[in-house]
């Protein structure tokens, strides 16, 4: 029996005022398993990033809940949501948003820094991770230095080892 | 592990280590914030190091004479323009209890005609005949020579040479009265006005100087104990006069340059341009920095950065820029009055504690309201707004 890993049940989302009001996600529900692979296919404007971003805590919705592991993660509090996604999920930015005056190495850690894992300890399994998807070699280069495929390749670096941390927007 | 960058990330949290690469990796914005903070810290300490400065000299005599009571005519606003006291006040005042002992001071402006037939302003000081109280540091010659006839003993200090820096022995007139330098000594605290200061006997000053029927400037007054002081200030006040300690007589002469002259205002006004300048110039460059970050700071929230952790990075690269600024502006200062001296050993400037106190106040509210705006700014945004690109 496959275990939950992602639910949503009901969940809308409204965006504008007045005529310009806009139903871009409604009742929709949600589920995805441990080991599962998912794929959200859609037209543009479908309202794939807002569903996906109310799953991933980073929008509200304006109704439904969202459990990851059984945690209703609307009810955590602001913080306790921000420690709930450091911890439990992962994101690939449409635009990457790397910080150009860090190294790959530092860029590939930041999630682990902010978990207030020792620098250098994070360093080293972000290392790691690179050389994984193959760019060890470019640990200690600029991201502006990386090619394209390079540059998301570093994007899908596994920084940690939870079941959802590759929810991709793309 | 080079220094300092190395050394510095070492002691850092991880959070604050990502916020001080990303400040100092961006050379083009930090050397801005630099140069804004560093110049507005160094226009500031130097205006208010040079107010000190003038403030200090304005005080000279009080400080080189160093009486710890001075009594004189309540309209008296600086020491350089005193009002002649009668010489009943002399023996009034030494009848007082807990005075130890009181004795006469003249101070006042004479013009010299030197030797090569040019004239000099000076500034002469009398001292009391017995006690000789208030006397200088004698470097060439003795202080007992000052009792010869004619004896003037010269200052060496900036405006020495103005005298035609004399030795031993140099003559000049005053008032059509022979003088002989007969020493050089020195005092902690050059002259405000520019003019060179020369020593001699009360009673030689009466005798060379034209003056009014009055002819005491100031009477110094030494208490048996601290606890006296009271006591005689009210005696004095009602025999009005004023007595006031050392440290009340430069606050005094302080206040009315700061208050009652243009120096202080402008002074004040310059100061309050730098750190208006300062906070212009850090404020808007740090606010470009949010801004070209905002990005990346959305993307942390979204990762589950918390509020207080891109407060603390904010105000971490604000803190580490101001304080940074603050040192290169004090040591540019530092630098700048120590080669004006060099030139102009006169050069009225003085670094004090409290301009520094004031500077770094200036300074960290430079990074308060820079790093407000930016925080404000890094908390509003959505990291929904970020993932969707």
């Amino acid at each position: 029996m496959p275990k939950t890993a992602v639910q949503a049940l009901g969940i809308n989302r409204w965006f504008g005022e007045g005529p310009a009001r806009t139903h871009a996600v409604k009742d929709a529900n949600f589920e995805a398993n441990f080991g599962e692979m998912v794929y959200v296919v859609g037209p543009s404007g479908s309202g794939k990033t807002t569903m996906l971003s109310m799953i991933s805590g980073i929008l509200r919705p304006d109704s439904g809940t969202v459990r990851i592991e059984a945690t209703d993660i609307w009810s955590l509090s602001r913080d306790a949501l921000a420690e709930f996604r450091l911890h439990k999920i992962g994101f690939v930015f449409q635009d990457y948003h790397l910080f150009p005056r860090l190294t790959t190495a530092e860029n590939v850690a930041i999630p682990l820094i902010l978990q207030n894992r020792d620098w250098d300890a994070a360093l080293t399994e972000a290392k790691a991770n690179l050389e994984i998807v193959g760019l060890g070699g470019r640990a200690q280069l600029a991201p502006i230095k990386l090619s394209g495929g390079e540059t998301a390749a570093r994007s899908d670096c596994p920084c940690d080892r939870e079941p959802t941390r590759h929810s991709d927007s793309r | 592990m080079s220094w300092p960058s190395d050394y510095v990330t070492s002691v850092m949290s991880g959070i604050l280590r990502i916020a001080y690469k990303l400040l100092i990796n961006d050379r083009a914005k930090f050397a801005a914030l630099l140069v804004g903070i560093t110049f507005a810290v160094f226009l500031m300490v130097e205006m208010t190091s040079l107010f000190a400065g003038i403030l200090s000299r304005s005080s000279s005599t009080v400080i080189n004479i160093g009486a710890s009571i001075w009594v004189m005519d309540p309209a008296v606003q600086t020491v350089a323009n005193s009002i002649p006291l009668p010489d009943s006040v002399l023996d009034e005042v030494r009848s007082i209890p807990g005075v130890k002992y009181a004795v006469p001071l003249y101070s006042g402006g004479a013009l010299l005609k030197l030797r090569d037939g040019t004239y000099q302003a000076a500034n002469v000081v009398g001292l009391d005949d017995t006690s000789l109280f208030g006397r200088p540091e004698v470097i060439a010659g003795n202080i007992e020579d000052i009792f010869a006839d004619n004896a003037f003993i010269a200052i060496r200090d900036a405006e020495f040479y103005k005298l035609k820096n004399p030795k031993i022995g140099t003559e000049f007139e005053l008032n059509d009265h022979r003088g002989v330098i007969v020493g050089i000594g020195r005092v902690s605290s050059s002259a405000l006005f520019g003019v060179p200061t020369l020593y001699t006997t009360y009673s030689r000053a009466l005798q060379y100087i034209p003056n009014s029927r009055f002819t005491i400037s100031y009477l110094l007054v030494e208490p048996k104990s601290r606890a006296d002081v009271a006591a005689i200030k009210a005696r004095v006040a009602a025999a009005g006069y004023l007595a006031l300690t050392r440290e009340e007589f430069v606050s005094k002469i302080s206040d009315f340059y700061m208050y009652e002259t243009g120096v202080g205002t402008n002074m004040m006004l310059m100061t309050l341009i730098s750190f208006i300048v300062g906070l212009s110039i850090s404020g808007q460059t740090f606010y470009t920095f949010i801004l070209e970050n905002i990005d990346k700071f959305g993307a942390l929230k979204a990762i589950g950065a918390k509020g207080r952790d891109l407060v603390s990075m904010i105000l971490f690269q604000a803190v580490f820029v101001a304080l940074t600024g603050y040192g290169i502006g004090v040591g540019l200062c530092a630098a700048l009055i120590w080669a004006a001296r060099t030139r102009l050993p006169d050069y009225a400037a003085m670094i004090t504690f409290p301009n520094l106190g004031m500077a770094i106040a200036m300074v960290v509210i430079i990074a308060g309201i820079s790093s407000y705006v930016g925080v404000r700014k890094v908390l509003m945004i959505e990291p929904f707004d970020i993932f969707r690109g």
